[in-house]
This record gives C-alpha cells, sequence and structure tokens, in this order.
C-alpha cells in the first residue's frame, strides 16, 4: 500500500477513503492467505471461506485484542444461542447499550469494537436470510428456518469487519461515504486509522509467517517482494 | 442539511468510530507485538520446515 501525500494535499482524503477499505481488505487478504499457508491450514478459495478460516485459526488463536475479538451465537429475535463475545469483556448489552454516534474514549473502546463486530454479525445473518427468502421468494421466514441458517454463520472477526467496509464503502454505498465525508480533518484522521489498522494487523500476521518459516526466509521474501514492487514502478 | 446528507454523515460517522476504536487499542505496536508473543497458541508455534515458500509467494505477491 502507498501512503498519499495527506498532510500536504488534505482534500485528498475523501477521495483516498473511497478506496482504502479496498486497499486495506486485500492486503489483509494476501497476508492472511499466506498466513494461513504457513498453518498449513486448508487454503480459502473464495472470501466467505477466507473469512470463516481467518476468525477460526487467526484471529481466535493467534491475535491479541482486539484483534482477537470475534462474535458468535444468533444475533435475531428469539434466536437459541444469545450472541455472545470472545477475547473482551465486553457483552451484547454493553454494545447495544452503546449508540455508535455517541462519543469514543480510550475507556469504551473495546465495546466499539465488539460494537463493530456485532453489526457485522447482524449483516451477515439479514444477508444469509435476505438471500434465502430471494431463492425461496418467500416474504418471511419462521423461526426454524433462520435458526438452521444462523447454523451455518462462523465465528465474526475484524476480518469480516473490513470486508464489510470494503464492500460498503466502495461498492454498494460510494455515495454515502462520500457525501458523509463532510469535515476534511476527519477525512485525514479516518484515513491515518485505516492505515494504522492495516499495517498493526498486516504486521501481527508477518509475525506468524517468520514464526513458522524462520526469520532467513522470511526477510528473503521480503526483500524480494519490495524488489518486485520497485521493478513494478 | 437534508435527510439524506445526516444519514450519510452519520454512515460515515459510525464506521470512523469503528475504526479508529481499533486505532486507540492499537497504539502501541510494541505492546501489541508482545501481546502476541505471549499467547500459547503463538509461543508454540515452530519452523518445520515443511511450509512451501513457493506456495506463501503467491498470496504474498499476488502472483498466479
Amino acid at each position: 500500500m502507498e501512503n498519499l501525500p495527506i498532510d500536504k494535499e488534505p482534500e485528498l482524503a475523501v477521495d483516498a477513503n473511497l478506496w482504502l477499505p479496498v486497499q486495506s481488505y486485500y492486503a489483509i487478504h494476501g497476508v492472511g492467505l499466506a498466513a494461513l499457508e504457513a498453518l498449513r491450514s486448508d487454503q480459502p478459495s473464495t472470501h466467505s471461506s477466507f473469512l470463516r478460516e481467518a476468525s477460526a485459526s487467526l484471529a481466535r488463536t493467534l491475535l491479541p485484542r482486539p484483534f482477537s475479538i470475534t462474535c458468535t451465537g444468533d444475533i435475531f429475535p428469539g434466536g437459541a444461542t444469545p450472541a455472545s463475545f470472545s477475547g473482551t469483556g465486553a457483552t451484547r448489552a454493553d454494545t447495544k447499550a452503546i449508540n455508535a454516534l455517541s462519543a469514543l474514549t480510550q475507556s469504551n473502546a473495546e465495546t466499539f469494537v465488539a460494537k463493530a463486530i456485532a453489526t457485522t454479525r447482524d449483516h451477515a445473518f439479514e444477508a444469509s436470510f435476505d438471500h434465502h427468502r430471494k431463492q425461496r421468494r418467500k416474504s418471511r421466514l419462521n423461526r426454524a428456518k433462520k435458526q438452521q441458517l444462523a447454523g451455518r454463520i462462523p465465528p465474526t472477526s475484524v476480518f469480516d469487519f473490513l470486508y464489510r467496509y470494503r464492500l460498503r464503502s466502495n461498492y454498494s454505498d460510494v455515495d454515502t461515504f462520500r457525501i458523509g465525508q463532510t469535515e476534511i480533518d476527519m477525512a485525514v484522521q479516518h484515513y491515518k486509522h485505516v492505515l494504522t489498522l492495516t499495517l498493526n494487523l498486516v504486521t501481527l500476521l508477518h509475525s506468524i509467517i517468520e514464526r513458522r518459516i524462520g526469520i532467513g526466509p522470511f526477510t528473503e521474501l521480503r526483500k524480494r517482494f519490495k524488489a518486485n514492487r520497485t521493478s513494478d514502478a | 442539511m437534508s435527510s439524506e446528507e445526516i444519514d450519510a454523515k452519520n454512515t460515515f460517522l459510525t464506521y470512523f468510530h469503528y475504526v479508529s476504536s481499533f486505532s486507540l487499542l492499537t497504539r502501541d505496536p510494541q505492546a501489541l507485538r508482545g501481546a502476541q508473543v505471549a499467547i500459547p497458541e503463538f509461543v508454540r508455534l515452530k519452523s518445520d520446515g515443511k511450509v512451501s515458500i513457493e506456495a506463501l509467494r503467491r498470496p504474498l505477491y499476488r502472483v498466479g
């Protein structure tokens, strides 16, 4: 990923923020696939299988907080297994109680992360239900059917959140994200935060690969990556 | 400001907060790295010489 000269030309941030989630997701997807390969996990061939494996084999076992936070259970009224989190002390009640537009502080940041993941899970359930309704040409699903579909939805993690954000900001809701950035300072801050999140997560995934193949081979891989980029430029 | 603009602003602010919450909790990369090396499953990871470097190049370099 290239850094744009946002500090010198802050107005670039608004357009950059429409593309950065795409770059962020694919950077993490590429390094995540390599980390799974290094762990000799099954190689996912689709985004949904990548997200499933990344939650199970990376987020829940090899990443520190807040990247270890995952949400499981049923996020729909009447679900048999209430939604809950691992990797955090936050509860579903906490995430429901906090408004996503309220002030973010160091002390409530973990609840915001949990809410980001819970709302992502909520979207996954709705998408699954919608897909089934359209496929079966039904306007409603009964609770038993919802429960059956819910059983197929794996734990939700930061990887799912980044995929959701990538689709929304650059595919399904571009205008909203363009119009919604009304303050340049905020757009600049957001650009920097997305970069920070991405770089931190990539660094932790790199550590997994390095641990599995050793420092020498990993350093060689990095050198060749840099050389490829220079020759492409 | 129209209701559409207010909705858009709120949507952006929601994602701004979600992303910022990760940043707030990961301001110290060294501490993050320290937390990872304390994870028992991470400690148990070993290099066994069985990983194909060629197979790693494909996703890392995004080649065929």
